[in-house]
């Protein structure tokens, strides 16, 4: 309990920090606000995550998926900003925007919308298991192969953007793979 | 490794249950009662219990191991 509590803490003292950052960027203009939008792509992204992470009940599973509706998945359109990155690249050196990429995980909405509002038994909490566990070995399997292609980049130049991008692009992966799984194991798997 | 089988629709049919009433009693949803009577899931202890419960048979009859 005293991890979680603590836990909330640090998350509470995050989104107040988060809250001050935007404030004071508001007031000055000058500050660097890529820091502040890299910071809201991963909480948007994770969203969900975090709050279960930071669950002062975390073995209490609710009985229903929550009620998603599949259309919300045409969010993943979103991912489609992390090509700003490459003017914004070119003109100014910066490489953030290609983190937007991760965006494209909210297609995941498609799958999560179609096991909306389903009783989750203990068949169901199996599979999301297995969902989220083979998900994020394929994350950190892209993830690795993404370090080692960038280790064989010549040009230091390509290493931020190749890495932000695969960085957005992994993400916005694992987001996505992590409801299909579940919906292929559950409605799918004979 | 032993072939499992699952003699659970014969007991449900005896007590005249659908397979969604079966399920609401158990708390578990319908297609999971349908993976169990086709032999493609594996049940927990607790959910081969309940259910020998309420169709009121004996759990090693209800799930058989087949040994090869």
């Amino acid at each position: 309990m005293k991890r979680f509590l603590s836990l909330k803490f640090l998350w509470t003292l995050y989104a107040v920090l988060i809250a001050i950052s935007i404030v004071l960027m508001l007031i000055n203009p000058n500050l660097p606000m890529k820091e502040i939008i890299l910071a809201l792509t991963i909480l948007i992204v994770f969203r969900q995550d975090f709050t279960q992470l930071i669950s002062d009940h975390p073995s209490e599973q609710p009985s229903h998926t929550p009620r998603i509706n599949p259309k919300l998945g045409w969010l993943g359109l979103l991912g489609l900003l992390g090509f700003a990155g490459i003017p914004c690249y070119l003109l100014s050196g910066q490489s953030f925007p290609f983190l937007f990429f991760s965006f494209f995980g909210f297609f995941g909405f498609f799958f999560d919308g179609k096991l909306s509002d389903i009783l989750r038994d203990e068949r169901f909490c199996q599979n999301e298991l297995r969902a989220n566990a083979n998900a994020s070995r394929f994350c950190i399997q892209m993830i690795a192969f993404c370090v080692v292609i960038s280790a064989q980049l010549h040009s230091s130049a390509l290493l931020p953007p190749f890495l932000m991008s695969s960085l957005g692009l992994c993400l916005g992966l694992v987001k996505f793979l992590q409801p299909y799984l579940l919906y292929r194991y559950d409605q799918l798997e004979d | 490794m032993p072939e499992f089988r699952c003699e659970l629709k014969k007991y449900r049919q005896l007590k005249n249950l659908t397979q969604e009433q079966l399920g609401q009693m158990v708390g578990v949803r319908r297609e999971t009662i349908m993976r169990l009577e086709a032999g493609k899931y594996n049940p927990s202890l607790k959910l081969a219990v309940d259910i020998s419960r309420v169709v009121e048979a004996p759990i090693e009859d209800i799930f058989i191991f087949d040994e090869p």
